[in-house]
C-alpha cells in the first residue's frame, strides 16, 4: 500500500509499504477513504517531537471502512464506516472506563519512555513518535487498528467524509478545550492560535454559551475564517501589546478564560518568544511558550487557562508567579476523544455544526509531501488539508 | 477446593529463607532500601484472579517477554528457561513461602547458575480499583551472566524488564490482549520503497 512516512526534518515521502496485517485479536483492518493533516504533525515535521523513526507511518485523523476484523472484536464488522480517535485506549484499565481515554495505562507498548520522563505514561497515539507507542498512523491507504471496538465511531452510510472526519481529533480537542474553560454564560473567551483546532474551539466556546470570543492569531485568512464564525479578531503583528489590547477589549478585566491552541512552536514576536527561539534552535529548551505565556498574563484573576495546544518538553520563561499572583486554574492534556464522538457526532447530524468549514484543501496521498509543506509554510493561505486515500 | 484463609499462618521454609520474604513490601507497609528493584502496579481484577494468574506459572511466559518456559517440577521447584539469541539459560526457582491471593516468595536454588530471590504480593486496591500488585526483586549477577541475559531481553536493566513485563501482565488481565506494534509495516521494511515522482 502507499503511505505517508516521516524520514526527517521537513521531509516527508510517499513510500510502498506492506499492507497492514491484524496482529492482536481484538484489532482489525481499516481501508482508509480519507485522512487529514493536524497542526500536530507539523510538530513531527519539524522535528520537535522526540522518539520519531525514519520510516513511521504518520496520521492520526483518519477515516474509512473496516475490512477485517480479529476474533475478539465485538461491535465491528466488514463493511462498517468508522471514524478513528487519534488517541488509542484499552477501553478496559480504569482510566478507560472514568472516560479519560487519553490516559490510557495500557495501549503504549513503550511506557517505559514517558513514565521515565515524565513520571507516568499516557495513551498511545497514531502516528505520533515511539514514545506514544509507534503505531503506524493513517495517512496510508490501510491502517490496522488496535483494540478496535473502543477506538472507533461508526457513522451513517450516506453522510460525507469531510463533514466526520474532525471527530477524530480537532472538533473533539477544540470542544474539549472550550468545555475546559469553565464558560458561563456571557463569558468573554480568549483563543490563542486560529488553526484548525483554534476554530474548533471558537465554535465550541459558542455553542457552549461564550457572548464574546476574542481570535489571536497572525495569518488574516485563519482571522477572516474565525470572524465568519463569529470571533472578534486580533493580528498581533499590529498589536504593539497584546496584553493591553485584550485587557482593554475587556474593561480592564481581561478575558474570563483563555485557550493555548498554538503549543510548543509559537511564533511569538516578543523579546521572550524570541529568546525561545534562540533556546531552542541551541537545544536549551524544547518547548517555545509565547501563546502560552500571553495567555496567562491577559487571563482575569480566578480565571482559566485552558491548553489543548501540545507540549513535548521544558519550557522556559514560565510566568508562574504571574498564575498564582492571579490564581488562575489550569486545565490541558491530550483529549479524551472517545468520550466526546458520540455526543458531537449528534451535533453535527443535527446541523448544529459542519465541522468540514475548516477545510481549506483538497488533495490525493500522492501529493501528500506537498501538502505538508504547504501546511508548515503557511503558502496558499492553508489552513486544514484533507487527503483522499482511495 | 476452598480457599484457604488469607492470614494463614506463614509455612515457611527455615532452609530456604529468602531475604525478600523476611522484608515482603507489605509486612511493614513499605519497600526496603536493599531491594534492588521495587515495582507496584495496579490491575483492574480481584486479588483472586490476579493471583491464580500469577502462581499458575506456566501462564508466565505469556507476559514476560524472553521467558521461553517455567516447568513445574514439584508444588515448590519449578524450572525457569530463558533463551536470548539461541542462547538457553535455566535456573531452578523455590518457593520460600507462599498465602494463597495474597504472596509468593522464591528463591533460587544454591547451584544454580542464577542467583535471584523475589516476592510478589497481592493486595486489594482502594476505591475498588482492583488489586495492588507489587514485586520485590534481589539478584546477584555472578560473572556478569544474568545482567547479560536481562539486558539482551529487554535492552534495559533488570529493573526496566520487571516495570515492562508488570505493566504486559496489567494489560493481558485488563484487556485479555498485549498492545503491540510487533509485525506492523513501516517505511523501515526491506520490501518498502520510495514511490516514484511523475
Amino acid at each position: 500500500m502507499k503511505a505517508l512516512t516521516w524520514q526527517g526534518k521537513q521531509k516527508v515521502d510517499l513510500m510502498n509499504v506492506p499492507d497492514p496485517r491484524v496482529l492482536s485479536s481484538g484489532d482489525v483492518i481499516v481501508k482508509v477513504t480519507t485522512s487529514a493533516i493536524c497542526g500536530s504533525d507539523l510538530h513531527l515535521y519539524n522535528g520537535y517531537v522526540p522518539t520519531m523513526k525514519k520510516g513511521d507511518i504518520l496520521g492520526h485523523e483518519t477515516m474509512g471502512e473496516v475490512v477485517e476484523v480479529g476474533p475478539l472484536v465485538k461491535t465491528l464488522k466488514a463493511g462498517d464506516r468508522i471514524v478513528i480517535p487519534f488517541d488509542i485506549g484499552c477501553g478496559k484499565c480504569h482510566h478507560c472506563k472514568v472516560e479519560e481515554y487519553s490516559a490510557c495505562d495500557n495501549s503504549n507498548p513503550n511506557a517505559i519512555i514517558p513514565d521515565e520522563l515524565y513520571g507516568q505514561s499516557g495513551a498511545a497515539a497514531f502516528g505520533f513518535s515511539h514514545m506514544m507507542g509507534g503505531y503506524a498512523g493513517g495517512q496510508a491507504e490501510y491502517i490496522r487498528l488496535p483494540f478496535a471496538d473502543t477506538n472507533s465511531l461508526i457513522v451513517p452510510q450516506g453522510i460525507d467524509d469531510e463533514k466526520v472526519l474532525f471527530l477524530s481529533d480537532i472538533f473533539p480537542t477544540g470542544y474539549m478545550a472550550a468545555e475546559n474553560c469553565n464558560i458561563k454564560r456571557g463569558d468573554t473567551v480568549a483563543v490563542w492560535g486560529a488553526g484548525p483546532v483554534g476554530q474548533m474551539c471558537i465554535r465550541s466556546a459558542f455553542l457552549l454559551g461564550a457572548e464574546r470570543v476574542i481570535a489571536i492569531d497572525h495569518f488574516e485568512g485563519r482571522l477572516k475564517m474565525a470572524a465568519d464564525s463569529g470571533a472578534e479578531t486580533i493580528n498581533y503583528e499590529d498589536a504593539d501589546e497584546l496584553v493591553d489590547e485584550l485587557k482593554a477589549l475587556t474593561g480592564g478585566r481581561g478575558p474570563d478564560s483563555c485557550i493555548d491552541a498554538v503549543g510548543l512552536e509559537a511564533h511569538g514576536q516578543s523579546i521572550t518568544s524570541i529568546r525561545d527561539r534562540v533556546e531552542a534552535a541551541v537545544g536549551l529548551v524544547t518547548d517555545r511558550i509565547d501563546a502560552l505565556r500571553l495567555a496567562i498574563m491577559a487571563c482575569k484573576k480566578g480565571g482559566t487557562v485552558s491548553v489543548p495546544g501540545v507540549y513535548a518538553g521544558f519550557s522556559d520563561h514560565f510566568p508562574f508567579g504571574a498564575a498564582f499572583g492571579k490564581g488562575l486554574t489550569f486545565k490541558m492534556g491530550q483529549t479524551h476523544t472517545q468520550k466526546y464522538m458520540k455526543p458531537l457526532l449528534k451535533l453535527i447530524l443535527e446541523d448544529k455544526i459542519d465541522p468540514s468549514f475548516v477545510i481549506t484543501h483538497r488533495m490525493e496521498i500522492d501529493e501528500g509531501s506537498h501538502a505538508y509543506e504547504i501546511f508548515s509554510d503557511q503558502k496558499d493561505e492553508c489552513i486544514k488539508v484533507v487527503l483522499k486515500m482511495h | 477446593m476452598p480457599t484457604p484463609p488469607i492470614h494463614e499462618k506463614p509455612q515457611v521454609d527455615k532452609t530456604q529463607k529468602s531475604k525478600a520474604l523476611e522484608k515482603g513490601p507489605f509486612q511493614d507497609g513499605r519497600f526496603h532500601d536493599d531491594d534492588k528493584s521495587r515495582l507496584a502496579v495496579t490491575v483492574g481484577v480481584s486479588p483472586e484472579v490476579a493471583y491464580t494468574f500469577f502462581r499458575n506459572f506456566q501462564n508466565l511466559p505469556l507476559f514476560m517477554k524472553s521467558l521461553k518456559s517455567v516447568d513445574v517440577l514439584s508444588s515448590a521447584k519449578s524450572l525457569w528457561t530463558v533463551e536470548v539469541k539461541g542462547k538457553t539459560v535455566q535456573w531452578e526457582a523455590t518457593i520460600t513461602n507462599e498465602r494463597p491471593n495474597e504472596m509468593i516468595a522464591w528463591q533460587s536454588t544454591e547451584d544454580s547458575e542464577v542467583e535471584t530471590s523475589g516476592s510478589i504480593w497481592f493486595s486489594p486496591a482502594p476505591q475498588n480499583l482492583g488489586t495492588v500488585i507489587s514485586l520485590a526483586l534481589d539478584y546477584k549477577l555472578p560473572g556478569g551472566t544474568f545482567t547479560e541475559i536481562l539486558t539482551s531481553m529487554a535492552g534495559e536493566d533488570p529493573k526496566s524488564l520487571a516495570f515492562i513485563n508488570l505493566r504486559r501482565l496489567k494489560c493481558f488481565l485488563e484487556t485479555g490482549e498485549f498492545a503491540t506494534i510487533e509485525g506492523q509495516s513501516s517505511g523501515r521494511d526491506s520490501e518498502s520503497e520510495a514511490v516514484l515522482k511523475h
